[in-house]
């Protein structure tokens, strides 16, 4: 084979798969979100004298053209592929997979974080909540690193540590532990969450705790056959997609979910945003600031404040049984200093129900 | 603009290939500065106008240093070049790092705060190299601007190197060929250079930023931090000189090569002539050299030693810890002329690599230092001096999850990927198994661009 032949076998080839890719990328029409990352994507800047000569155009050129790039996903999956498969790799962006199920490295448990976010749930509590009579009980829901981290060999969380820490900044409130009553069977595998139709007994064992009746009998709905979680999307990683279930029974029928922010009255789940960004918005539509729960069968009277985190969404449809109001509460999105204004203290239960990852963070409530 | 980047592989570099190709070859200079001013303009445009300054001055001084020559004018327009291009480099890379020094032995001097231009060390070397060749009567001045422009911004080589001297190229901006061989062959080392850098050298760069943010050091994390820091520059760097010969390679350039396995090194003096040998080189030719080279007693030469490294210290960056960094060599270079290279010539091949690898981690993490306190506490727990523990959950979790990683880079850091691929180049599979090799290994460097891969350029600050 002649010099110029194998140059062209050589180079003919690659050259070929980078003037496609280019063409492409020149062509391809731009896409406004991300469905699998979960997030809008860059979009092309506007050419302005200000912007050419700032430098701004060409950072945000260089995103657009990343997020936009002809075959994002399967040059993600690519990607992952390589880390995982063929460098083994133990995570993808942090993200590992042990027992089929996905979770994500959580950064290791700040003294200083899980105090300052305790302080401040304490002062909601004792300045507002506590001279009308209120009790107060925390739950620290477990998440999958608990269930996996350490037995696989993953850095985490001091866990034990993290409760004993929990347990003695929050002593103003009753301790509830769910660790027993959960497994990580009971959560999804390819997102953080837990499975609705699976806690049942961790919804038992708050109910126990703050002295209420929830004994219903659910029907299991099926929302989604092809669920894929934050963490399937996040790591490109090949995780199957899985069921997604709701529970509805009469008295969850007949709650109505008022949203302070829209102004808006709903049901429980929120169908319209089963194929949306995040599927898991389908319980109480999502993160929310501030929504109330009015269950018109329930005749005691008796209330609930819940003051959560993306888990209590599933959860507190089912402690909806033993209350006749349940007042939801995302400080992540609420100033706590706002508290007293839109939920006046009435000596209702407080339950304080947060995953360690919100615990630990820092400046994540306000 | 960064080569490791999807503006620059998708959208600049086929737009500068049709320019490039189309027009007759008496333009296609004018078509490479066009587009390297483009490439060096698109980060920081008001640093164009620094680099137009710097070429159009280079060209003139060259210009009247050949007008003058043998004459008391050519020495004074040499120095007037000489000290126009270091005082633009002084000013905009030394001077906020010289009043801090200052401000350390009481002053109180209001820092300039000046931005550092891209690329500033490499292409300033380029024309001192040219103003003072042209000086000594090695080449001609360049009588075309848009040829000596081309030169000085040539993006191939622009922001990382190798330091081309003009005196290599000269014959090549007047003519050089074009062919299907060279291309394939630059088509294969801009690739290889692209996978270097974006599959081995950014992701050992993530392991070192876990290194250091852990919350769990210990004497094995230390060591992988700075293993993984010193492949990591290498692949890095490395990988950069490969795509800029690439690409050289593609305009029809045959530019210097700038790493031979350093790693491989049975001494520091024989690391330095492996490792950034453009650097090298420039520092031999134009410092070393004429301040009388080993020529000169003993004492003399020490001085002379020591003058060069803490100009290549400090030439990597205005900081203490690479001005440490460079004296540090010059110290190993004194000690291997005295006794240190016999006493490792002595010793087996393999063996005596062991003291130079253990002299060169250490340097890097020198290099890699914020401060010279945090040098300090790096290789105190590297020895385990600060009661660190041998072992943490963290060091085995990473140690296991970069394994292959690092045995990757580290046999890619040896000769024997070259030597199996010569050896391979000869038979009649390589011919079918190539293409395909190319094919996957640009569909892997750009998933990695895709999905928003680490991706610092450790040479940005020189």
């Amino acid at each position: 084979m002649s010099n110029k032949k194998k140059a062209l076998l050589r180079m003919g080839p690659v050259v070929l798969l980078f003037v496609v890719l280019s063409v492409f990328a020149w062509v391809k029409p731009a896409q406004d979100v991300s469905l699998a990352e979960r997030r809008p994507l860059a979009q092309m800047p506007q050419i302005t004298w200000d912007q050419l000569t700032g430098g701004k155009f060409m950072t945000e050129f260089e995103s657009y053209t990343t997020d936009q790039f002809p075959l994002r996903e399967p040059f993600r999956k690519l990607k992952s592929f390589i880390q995982f498969n063929l460098l083994a790799q133990k995570d993808v962006n942090d993200i590992y997979i042990a027992e089929g199920s996905a979770s994500k490295i959580e950064e290791a448990v700040s003294d200083k974080r899980v105090e300052n976010n305790a302080q401040k749930l304490q002062n909601v509590y004792e300045s507002h909540f506590a001279p009308s009579g209120s009790q107060a009980w925390f739950a620290l829901v477990p998440d999958k690193n608990y269930y996996l981290a350490e037995k696989h060999g993953y850095p985490g969380m001091d866990y034990a540590h993290l409760l004993d820490l929990t347990k003695q900044t929050m002593s103003f409130a009753e301790w509830i532990d769910l660790t027993g009553a959960l497994d990580i069977s009971d959560y999804y595998t390819t997102d953080s969450h837990w499975r609705q139709e699976c806690i049942g007994d961790a919804a038992q064992t708050l109910a126990e705790a703050l002295g209420v009746e929830i004994s219903q009998e659910y029907t299991q709905n099926l929302a989604r056959e092809d669920f894929a979680g934050v963490y399937a999307g996040q790591s490109a990683l090949p995780l199957p997609a899985e069921p997604m279930y709701y529970l509805t029974s009469p008295v969850l029928d007949g709650a109505t979910v008022f949203d302070w922010e829209t102004g808006e009255t709903t049901g429980l789940y929120d169908m319209e945003e089963l194929f949306g960004r995040d599927p898991y918005d389908l319980y109480l539509s999502g993160a929310a600031a501030l929504q109330v729960i009015e269950n018109p069968a329930c005749d005691t009277g008796r209330e609930l404040v819940i003051f959560r985190d993306s888990f209590g969404s599933s959860m507190a449809p089912l402690l909806v049984p033993g209350y006749s109001k349940i007042t939801l509460v995302d400080l992540r999105y609420m100033a706590s200093a706002l508290v007293p204004e839109y939920v006046p203290a009435q000596g209702q239960d407080v339950l304080f129900l947060y995953a360690p990852g919100v615990m630990n963070s820092s400046n994540l409530l306000k | 603009m960064l080569f490791s980047s999807i503006p620059f592989a998708f959208y600049f570099l086929p737009v500068v290939l049709i320019a490039y190709f189309v027009v007759p070859f008496r333009f296609k200079n004018a078509i490479l500065l066009l587009f390297s001013l483009i490439f060096y303009g698109w980060g920081e445009p008001i640093y164009l106008l620094l680099m137009v300054t710097s070429i159009v001055m280079g060209y003139i001084f060259g210009l009247l240093i050949e007008k003058y020559r043998g004459t008391a004018k050519a020495k004074v327009f040499v120095v007037l070049s000489v000290v126009v291009s270091l005082g633009l480099l002084g000013w905009f890379k030394y001077a906020d790092f010289a009043v801090s020094s200052l401000n350390t032995l009481g002053l109180n001097l209001v820092l300039p705060n000046v931005a550092l231009p891209i690329g500033i060390s490499f292409y300033t070397f380029q024309i001192l190299s040219y103003t003072i060749d042209v000086y000594r009567g090695d080449v001609p001045a360049q009588k075309s601007i848009v040829d000596f422009g081309a030169y000085v911004s040539m993006f191939p080589q622009l922001i990382a190197g190798p330091i081309v001297r003009y005196s290599d190229v000269a014959a090549q901006l007047r003519v050089r060929t074009h062919s299907l061989e060279k291309a394939s062959l630059g088509v294969r080392r801009l690739l290889i250079g692209l996978g270097k850098k974006i599959l081995i050298a950014n992701q050992l760069g993530q392991l070192v930023e876990i290194c250091r943010a852990s919350n769990q050091p210990s004497v094995v994390f230390s060591w992988m931090c700075a293993v993984a820091f010193a492949l990591q520059i290498y692949f890095d760097f490395s990988g950069y000189s490969d795509m800029a010969i690439g690409l050289g390679k593609i305009f029809g350039f045959d530019l210097m090569e700038n790493f031979d396995h350093p790693f491989m090194s049975r001494s520091v003096s024989e690391f330095w002539r492996r490792w950034h040998m453009s650097l090298g080189s420039w520092f031999r030719d134009y410092v070393y050299i004429p301040l009388g080279g080993n020529r000169v007693p003993f004492a003399r030469w020490c001085l002379n030693v020591l003058v060069v490294w803490f100009l290549t210290g400090l030439w990597h960056g205005a900081a203490w810890n690479f001005v440490l960094w460079g004296l540090y060599f010059a110290v190993f270079l004194v000690l291997e002329k005295l006794f240190l290279a016999k006493w490792l010539k002595k010793l087996p091949g393999a063996v005596a690599r062991i003291p130079v690898l253990l002299i060169l981690l250490v340097s890097f993490v020198l290099f890699n230092a914020g401060s010279l306190s945090q040098f300090g506490s790096d290789v105190a727990s590297m020895f385990g001096m600060n009661g660190l523990p041998f072992l943490s959950a963290q060091s085995v979790y990473y140690l296991r999850s970069y394994a292959l990683l690092l045995i990757v880079a580290i046999v890619g850091a040896t000769p024997l990927v070259r030597k199996v691929g010569l050896r391979l180049e000869k038979t009649a599979v390589m011919t079918w198994l190539e293409p395909v090799a190319l094919c996957a290994l640009l569909l892997a460097v750009t998933a990695f661009l895709v999905g928003g891969s680490f991706n610092p350029f450790l040479y940005f600050r020189f």
